[in-house]
């Protein structure tokens, strides 16, 4: 492959491959990892961003189930040949722009991405989920880039579920751009429940249509240490945004999600919940952005990020933002951070459920909240029973004396 | 929509410039030297400056997360030490010097000490120019006396206490202050005693380019009680001026200590202020703020709970107008069992102004039974306003409950529309409803405040309709 002599990263339109892993190569050299003053990495356990320890890449098995037949797919370099007007800006300005700029590079152009471009044509109405199950296996790093594009008046719904063995260690880098066009509608879910020693950095942005309908729902079941970001660019009135997020951390595990909701232009209803559920020694970090530029006015922008603390030891960080340079909006976030309402536990032992059996009922309640926003019964039962076996395993997990119950005063119960 | 002409007028005055002591413009050695000299310090005082310089010196501006306007501050310009010299602060009204009466009375200081007022300490630049304390609180053993007094008089209480709140090197601005600070509040309140009317201090900046480093520790015994209350006033100059305070508390245990600030600096100066308190068990500490002036204010009053059932509480109201950026907010550290904090922040932004919100909240491991509410809302009055909400929340543990909640909007159309159809103008809907937004935590303030900051409000909100 060739690699162009000059490259201008100012204006950029990415038209092959080769361009792509060109300007990636330029990025990752030169952006640096983060310090302790980048505050897109604030909370963050630094130690845990490492990509030493990966050097060898891979391997991605990708195997698909749905109407595919429906769908039209290209790959990456045909994609960008094509529509590299389509997805270059989105590729080149906004993946990794809430921080893992280099992550991201060292991805994108390592000789071990794959990746491909779907398209759902124009009115198009897909009655059954397209599912993409990407297994990892080996020791190493792989990248994966996915271009997904729903023309106007489409509609689809996509999991994309990432996986790896459990004896395996892979560090996996995980891009993709979602336009959606006019009156279109899209459910787009990302799981991934990667082994104990594996390291995910999963970047999202979506660019939704005017009077479109987009859903994002992140599952995160596994993997020692997930970077997420999720940026949505709202510039097209009418436009509706729901961005769900579910992260279930065990010991040891570390999950950093950062959103931004850029309300570019007015009109735009944006909506996001975040909620993780904290076991043992794990840690959260969540920063949310709301910004809603000068002249975006009615604007509707919600966000709320809620964490349950099951563990002495478990730690929950939350930072969600707002910058608002627009007064005819309506915008709020919240956050809370707690436990397992005692009388919640109380009112199902008075029913004779054992006391873990309860905590477990009231934990998989709490997540059940995102499942349910999927809008699919099969994907939402599949999702549950990964959940369920997820929360058993987690309880398993050696955990302080803190996880007992307490009562209204705090006192041990 | 034009921006609103602030009316300064009353804080627009001067006197022509008449000091017998003067450091000079910029900072160095000697400058600090010069101030521990002028004020006849012990030497410890002034080793703790002379350390303080090298660590204001070695720490870069906090520009990675704070506004860049911080680069327009010109540290070499600024004159950090002025006084008049004539002696220790005068004791009654009639030794005041006759320009300074003057500035204070166009002020209404003595309206103020003719009220229920206890003491009133006024500060003119850098020394307190007059104090007056009323005689029961001598008797009660109430000791409130400017920083030098404090140090020099009464080391046994409170050198204990000095730099240990905020220490020298906890941000760039303490260290600053920790280096040339003169004048303030110290003030001490013996067991069990309850102040019944608040204390007061006046700040005055007079002099072009002078930059204001009072510093003030206020320590409340075992079961006490006290409120203190400062204002803030200066003259508009074509050059920026600094104020940058360091304000410590101390609340033994069951003590309670409630700390109100009215600040309406005009829109040149930057008004960087540290300001924290330690609540031992069972005590309180509360931070009632009011920004309305200033180019630039950033200010994150703190509370550390050390004590089991402490609390601390964080009420504040800022006002941006064009020109203006108001950073504000607050940090509350859990440090024991079944504390609690609060924190309510209202922020208006007028014209082009920018009112921002940046807290902190943590509860570290192994505690039990910790609470936080967190309310910061916003109200955005012309299309060019902005705001920022900047919380960061870390709860470790699963016995505790924290809420934040935050949200932005404007004055309501249909409120606007009721009241105009009762024969309100829009000016006077608009100002009705601003009131309104802020009027829960305008009642925190004692009453003649509350009443200036509704009609400062007012004076802000004129011509800012449409």
């Amino acid at each position: 492959m060739t690699i162009p002599a000059v490259l201008d990263l100012d204006s950029v339109v990415i038209r092959s491959l080769p361009e792509l892993r060109a300007a990636a190569e330029e990025r990752f050299n030169l952006a640096s990892w983060p310090t302790r003053k980048d505050q897109t990495w604030r909370f963050a356990d630094l130690k845990r961003n490492s990509i030493e320890g990966f050097p060898a890449p891979a391997r991605l098995a990708v195997e698909k189930s749905g109407p595919w037949d429906a769908v039209s797919r290209l790959d990456l370099d045909t994609a960008l040949e094509r529509h590299g007007d389509v997805f270059g800006r989105a590729i080149e300005e906004s993946l990794g722009s809430l921080g893992s700029a280099r992550h991201l590079a060292w991805g994108l152009k390592s000789e071990n991405l794959t990746g491909e471009c779907w398209i759902v044509g124009e009115g198009q109405k897909l009655d059954a989920p397209l599912v993409a199950n990407v297994r990892a296996s080996g020791q190493g790093h792989a990248a994966l880039l996915s271009l997904v594009w729903v023309k106007r008046g489409a509609s689809a719904i996509i999991w994309e579920d990432l996986g790896s063995a459990v004896g395996d260690s892979v560090f996996i880098v995980n891009g993709t751009v979602v336009v959606v066009e006019d009156g279109a509608e899209v459910t787009f879910v990302g799981s991934q429940e990667l082994s104990q020693t594996s390291k995910l950095v999963n970047c999202l942005h979506v660019v939704p249509g005017a009077q479109s309908k987009v859903r994002d729902v992140r599952i995160n079941l596994g993997a020692q240490w997930v970077r997420q970001e999720v940026s949505a660019a709202l510039g097209q009135a009418g436009a509706d945004c729901e961005l769900f997020g579910l992260s279930l951390a065990g010991a040891g595990e570390e999950v950093d999600q950062r959103t931004l909701q850029a309300h570019e232009a007015g009109g735009v209803h944006s909506n996001l919940l975040y909620k993780n559920a904290l076991f043992a020694n794990s840690r959260s970090v969540f920063s949310g952005l709301i910004r809603v530029d000068h002249g975006a006015h009615q604007t509707d922008a919600f966000q709320s990020c809620r964490n349950l603390l099951l563990s002495d030891e478990a730690e929950a960080n939350s930072m969600p933002g707002l910058e608002i340079n627009a007064d005819q909006v309506r915008c709020s976030h919240g956050s809370t951070c707690g436990q397992i309402d005692p009388e919640e536990v109380f009112y199902l032992r008075a029913r004779g459920i054992r006391e873990e059996a309860a905590r477990h009922l009231v934990t998989f309640g709490f997540a059940y909240d995102i499942l349910s926003r999927v809008g699919n019964e099969a994907i939402e039962e599949q999702l549950s029973a990964r959940v369920e076996s997820r929360l058993f395993a987690l309880r398993e997990q050696p955990v302080e004396s803190g996880t007992q119950a307490v009562n209204g005063d705090g006192e041990l119960a | 929509m034009d921006a609103v002409l602030i009316d300064q007028s009353q804080g627009n005055f001067t006197y022509p410039e008449d000091y017998a002591l003067d450091a000079g413009r910029g900072l160095g050695p000697k400058t600090v030297d010069y101030i521990s000299e002028v004020k006849g310090e012990d030497s410890w005082i002034r080793e703790f400056r002379h350390r303080a310089l090298d660590i204001f010196e070695s720490k870069p501006m906090p520009t990675h997360w704070a506004s860049d306007d911080l680069n327009a501050i010109k540290f070499q310009d600024i004159r950090y030490y002025l006084s008049k010299g004539k002696g220790g602060p005068s004791r009654s009204w009639d030794d005041v010097p006759d320009d300074v009466k003057r500035t204070f009375e166009r002020l209404g200081i003595p309206e103020r000490e003719r009220g229920f007022l206890a003491g009133v300490e006024a500060q003119f630049d850098s020394e307190a120019a007059y104090s007056n304390i009323k005689e029961e609180f001598d008797k009660l053993g109430v000791i409130f006396v400017n920083s030098s007094e404090g140090l020099s008089k009464h080391p046994e209480i409170f050198r204990k206490w000095f730099g240990k709140v905020i220490p020298t090197g906890d941000n760039k601005f303490s260290a600053l202050n920790s280096a040339v600070f003169s004048g303030g509040s110290f003030i001490y309140v013996p067991p069990g005693v309850k102040v019944k009317h608040p204390l007061q201090a006046y700040f005055r900046i007079n002099a072009e380019q002078f930059g204001q480093f009072e510093r003030t520790l206020i320590i409340v015994d075992e079961g006490a009680e006290v409120m203190y209350m400062e204002g803030c006033t200066a003259p508009k100059f074509e050059t920026a001026t600094l104020h940058s305070a360091v304000v410590e508390l101390v609340a033994m245990p069951h003590a309670k200590i409630q700390y109100i600030t009215v600040q309406n600096w005009s829109s040149n100066v930057f008004n960087l202020v540290t300001k924290r308190g330690l609540a031992h068990e069972g005590a309180e500490i509360r931070w009632i703020d009011c920004n309305i002036g200033s180019r630039l204010t950033m200010k994150y009053p703190g509370v550390i709970m050390k004590g089991r059932k402490a609390r601390g509480e964080v009420i504040s109201i800022a006002l941006a107008n064009t020109g203006q950026h108001q950073d504000t907010g607050a940090k509350m550290i859990h440090a024991a069992d079944e504390t609690t904090s609060n924190i309510v922040s209202k922020s208006i932004s007028i014209g082009e102004g920018r009112s921002t919100y940046r807290g902190q909240v943590h509860i570290p491991r192994h505690l039990k039974g910790c609470k936080n509410n967190t309310e910061c809302d916003a109200l955005l009055i012309n299309s060019q306003s902005r705001t920022d909400t900047y919380p960061a929340i870390t709860v470790r543990g699963n016995r505790h409950a924290t809420q934040h909640e935050a949200s932005v909007s404007q004055v309501s159309e249909d409120q606007i529309f009721y009241m105009r159809q009762r024969g309100l103008t829009e000016a006077a809907a608009m100002s009705l409803s601003v009131n309104g937004f802020v009027n829960d935590l305008v009642r925190e303030f004692p009453m003649e405040y509350s009443v200036e900051l509704k009609r400062l409000i007012d004076l802000e909100m004129e011509d800012s309709v449409g």
